[in-house]
């Protein structure tokens, strides 16, 4: 296809004035030059036969191991936290089964002053139940007799 | 504009194709085979931006791990060379305009050490100082169009592509330049 404008003719003279001017190229000069290049292209290089990836690339890296994980260990913990509170409750309703039954012996048997008082401040033992328990189902003594 | 702004990029060649693939995986031995593939071209380009061996070599150098910075971003269809072209002109210009101070007092220094001997002082050797200085003078963006219009033989299209301006900045700089080259020129003629 022809151009509208055609490119303007060279001018030989200013042609041979600019070549005479062009530096002859040295072969040692140039190796020289290559094998700087070289040197210096070697990191980018590196560089890209291992690419260093950013943060948010490990983090969608890890999070295809790291969620799957964490989802089993949730479940597992679930799982085992389930179990254990059918334990943990049935330790608790027999605990509170003898505490209501400790609570009715008391409150049905006849109390004396240090009873009364060893039940308020926490007596040290449960040995004061068992002497009244006892003492319920001997209601006289000898010496009162 | 030209109709043929809108025709079908060029694809890469298949063999620069699998290079650049290699290298974007970081294979050594492809960036080498890059690297001596485009360097030659690349130091001419690079001693017409910089007027400097050390300077030219420096950009080269530059160019070059810019592309390998870049390279994951690159299309392996599209061809390699007009886009590593536009990063080393462009990295040069950025360059040339940091370097703007000492790069000028450089040259006046150059120029005065080359100063008239009489020796030299053959119209030939007279011309050539004349035209350097004149060269010198250039911007280096028209001087590097200039070059590569007179002397690698491209199209004002292909230069467009190589540096990412539109065909019609590389015309006008290469009338302003060649206009300016010419008088210097004329000057020795008359």
């Amino acid at each position: 296809m022809t151009r509208l404008f055609p490119d303007p003719e060279r001018d030989l003279r200013l042609s041979e004035s600019l070549r005479r001017l062009e530096p002859t190229p040295s072969a040692a000069d140039e190796l020289a030059l290559i094998r700087r290049i070289m040197a210096k292209a070697e990191p980018a290089l590196g560089q890209l036969r291992h690419p260093s990836r950013p943060w948010w690339e490990w983090m969608a890296g890890w999070s295809q191991l790291a969620i799957p994980a964490g989802v089993a260990v949730s479940l597992a913990a679930g799982g085992v936290l389930l179990t254990e509170r059918g334990s943990i409750s049935s330790a608790w309703s027999e605990d509170s089964v003898t505490m209501s039954e400790t609570v009715l012996s008391v409150a049905t048997l006849p109390a004396g002053e240090i009873q009364v008082s060893d039940q308020v401040i926490a007596a040290p033992s449960d040995e004061w139940l068992l002497n009244g328990a006892y003492q319920s189902e001997t209601p006289m003594s000898p010496k009162t007799r | 504009m030209t109709t043929e702004s809108n025709a079908k990029p060029a694809s890469a060649p298949a063999e620069e194709r699998a290079l650049i693939l290699r290298v974007q995986r970081g294979d050594t031995a492809a960036f080498e085979n890059l690297v001596e593939g485009y360097v030659r071209r690349a130091r001419a380009i690079a001693m017409r931006l910089m007027r400097n061996t050390e300077d030219a070599d420096d950009l080269v150098q530059d160019a070059f791990l810019r592309v390998l910075q870049k390279i994951e971003s690159v299309d392996p269809e599209r061809p390699f060379g007009p886009w590593f072209f536009r990063v080393l002109v462009n990295t040069g210009l950025d360059t040339h305009r940091r370097r703007r101070t000492r790069q000028t007092e450089d040259e006046t220094t150059e120029v005065a050490a080359t100063g008239p001997d009489p020796a030299e002082l053959t119209e030939q050797s007279e011309i050539r100082r004349r035209f350097e200085a004149a060269l010198n003078e250039l911007p280096p963006r028209q001087r590097t169009i200039v070059w590569s219009f007179e002397v690698d033989g491209m199209t004002t299209k292909e230069i467009a592509e190589s540096l990412g301006v539109a065909e019609v900045t590389v015309r006008w700089h290469l009338h302003q330049g060649r206009r300016t080259l010419r008088a210097a020129l004329a000057d020795l003629r008359a």
